[in-house]
């Protein structure tokens, strides 16, 4: 009997557990829509949120069209591309990072420890050296970025070590030489047109953002993120270890790998939509895992509302703050380092 | 076949060496291990205890020999279908991520669990059960890392329970626990083993295997591997050898058993 009501009022605890996750989740939801739509109305030019919606939702619901021209443009054409490439690369981001995170055992880890933002930036850099259109700056970056991670990920492979610790140090000397490569760009590049575009894409930037590049990229972030919920309980399990998921039955080198495709994918999509930014793929995994704890079925969905919302108010300050726009790193770095420097000193008890 | 499938466990010539090394870990090993059966492995450091339970459990592949588990060789098997058969608790160690007991539990469940899905209420019901069978229902919403050694013991042990497999693997599961309770892990070990499942355990410790019955065997440092019953194996002059020290075997009266004890300390 005794046993029977511990069991009971435990129960009970877990599932009130769960109704406060939800109650955040949409929580978050509520929170970056409002965002989303009072940040179309943000600018030089101002719009009211009433009339942002009237814009974005009249073509559904067939209003007559009362706005004048400029604002629709300015709503379709620049403002709602650049507010969505903010929300899915920050949800790319801290996705990929909570997934790594996760795959290595290391909290420590960030999206772009296999190389994936320095193969971009060669790509992208490339791509600008030879006086390519942007669509072109995006493919290269793209493939430069997934060309880098196989380089990393082939070379543990051909020493036939398959420890994490390899492949963390693989990632180490493949950013290394990329970003060598990177330098040897930038020297060769014309100083009056050239360098200032590869050194603003290094550091990231969503002010060319169009809805036909985005709509290009879409899939690749999409998807990954649909198939990263859905395996998400999985990764726990990898968490434990090679060694103990593998005695719970995981076929050890096809999830991880499949896994770590997905996350590599939201990755090199979001460098090649926005550039490398930095900083966000570390932090947010950390904050989510701080409210909702470390379990992954919990932790990815949680990061990929806080990361979009986190990515959307530091790009709206990128764009209003000053009279010249910012690259976005800067502020994600100035944000972001003495904010994990907060989420260690909360967490100290547990790193040792 | 129907005389090997009545043994969970037929290790038949098993060979093991490092891929450079210079001599075998395990040489020429043969037992097998029926239904229900305690086996307590024994041996000094270095002779290969680890590396025999990493084989069963299909974590290392055997350099020579067959290992059946009910009836299939363990090499035809893919991963999943061994843990639906072998569990394994680890010693204990220290995750990067603190779960709730509830969450580690159930990830017991994963060789039955489809690879989109997640667990769902009735495998919710299973790791309850296993934890009450563990008798730690009450850390359920607790997190890992804030439990004690032998609770995280205990837990592994549940997560294992909940796995269902028909034999369990320990590997030296009383390491790094103080002695209440490495007794408590043991009882807990003899009380499955009462219901159904199988146990193969390796320790460093005579004791243990006198306390757990059952069947012992004894890995020299040559690796080779020899195995009975517990009370025929675990005699003085075998352990005198195995440990070089002049070890005692004897009925203690106020402890109601047959204990193995250590000389003095002097030289």
């Amino acid at each position: 009997m005794m046993m029977t009501t511990i069991r009971t009022s435990l129960e009970q605890e877990r599932i009130r557990d769960v109704w406060k996750y939800r109650r955040l989740m949409v929580l978050l939801a509520i929170v970056l829509v409002v965002l989303a739509i009072l940040f179309l109305t943000v600018g030089k030019y101002s719009i009211t949120p009433i009339e942002a919606l009237r814009i974005v939702f009249g073509r559904v619901i067939g209003l007559t069209q009362d706005w004048d021209a400029m604002s629709e443009n300015l709503v379709f054409g620049l403002r709602l591309p650049r507010v969505i490439a903010a929300m899915l690369v920050g949800a790319a981001l801290s996705i990929a990072g909570a997934v790594f995170q996760g795959i290595f055992k290391n909290p420590l880890v960030s999206p772009d420890f296999l190389g994936v933002s320095a193969g971009a930036c060669v790509g992208a850099a490339v791509a600008i050296l030879l006086s390519l259109g942007p669509a072109f700056v995006q493919t290269f970056a793209f493939a430069g970025g997934l060309l880098a991670v196989l380089l990393t990920v082939s070379i543990p492979a051909l020493l036939r070590n398959h420890s994490n610790i390899m492949l963390v140090l693989s990632g180490i000397i493949v950013g290394g030489v990329m970003m060598s490569i990177l330098g040897f760009l930038k020297y060769v590049a014309d100083p009056e047109t050239q360098l200032a575009s590869i050194t603003y894409w290094q550091m990231g930037s969503f002010s060319y953002i169009r809805m036909d590049s985005l709509l290009a990229v879409l899939p690749t972030i999409v998807i990954p993120i649909i198939i990263l919920f859905a395996i998400s309980w999985w990764i726990d399990v990898l968490s434990l270890g090679e060694r103990e998921a593998r005695t719970l039955g995981v076929n050890v080198g096809r999830m991880r790998g499949f896994a770590m495709f997905c996350a590599t994918l939201l990755t090199a999509s979001a460098v090649c939509v926005a550039g490398t930014i930095g900083w966000i793929g570390l932090v947010i995994p950390h904050f989510a895992r701080m409210m909702v704890g470390p379990s992954n079925t919990r932790l990815i969905p949680t990061s990929c509302l806080l990361g979009a919302i986190f990515m959307l108010v530091v790009d709206t300050a990128t764009r209003t703050i000053a009279p010249m726009e910012m690259p976005v790193s800067i502020l994600t770095g100035i944000i972001g380092a003495p904010f994990y420097a907060w989420l260690l000193y909360k967490q100290r008890m547990y790193l040792n | 076949m129907a005389s090997e499938t009545s043994k969970i466990i037929d290790v038949d010539d098993l060979s093991f060496r490092y891929p450079n090394g210079d001599r075998d870990v395990l040489s020429d090993v043969s037992f097998t291990v029926g239904p229900g059966e305690i086996l307590s492995i024994l041996g000094p450091n270095g002779s290969g205890k680890s590396t025999l339970l990493d084989c069963l459990a299909s974590l290392r592949r055997p350099s020579a020999g067959t290992i059946l588990v009910v009836g299939h060789n363990i090499t035809t098997m893919s991963q999943r279908e061994i843990a639906r058969v072998i569990g394994y608790v680890p010693q204990i160690h220290i995750p990067a991520f603190s779960y709730r007991v509830l969450d580690f539990v159930l990830m017991g469940r994963a060789p039955n669990i489809g690879f989109l899905q997640k667990p769902g209420d009735e495998d919710i019901e299973r790791a309850y059960n296993a934890l009450e069978e563990v008798g730690i229902t009450h850390l359920a919403q607790r997190n890992y890392l804030d439990i004690s050694g032998g609770e995280r013991q205990q837990t592994t042990i549940a997560r294992a329970i909940c796995q269902q497999p028909r034999v369990i693997l320990f590997d030296e599961p009383t390491a790094h626990l103080d002695y209440g309770n490495q007794h408590r892990i043991l009882t807990l070990i003899k009380h499955l083993s009462e219901h159904g499942f199988t146990v193969v355990i390796t320790t460093h410790n005579p004791d243990h295997a006198l306390l757990l019955g059952g069947n012992t065997a004894i890995l020299s440092r040559q690796g080779t591997l020899t195995c009975g019953r517990s009370d025929e194996m675990l005699t003085e002059e075998r352990l005198q050898e195995l440990y070089g020290l002049d070890l005692r075997i004897t009925h203690v009266p106020q402890a109601h058993r047959i204990a193995c004890l250590a000389p003095t300390l002097v030289d």
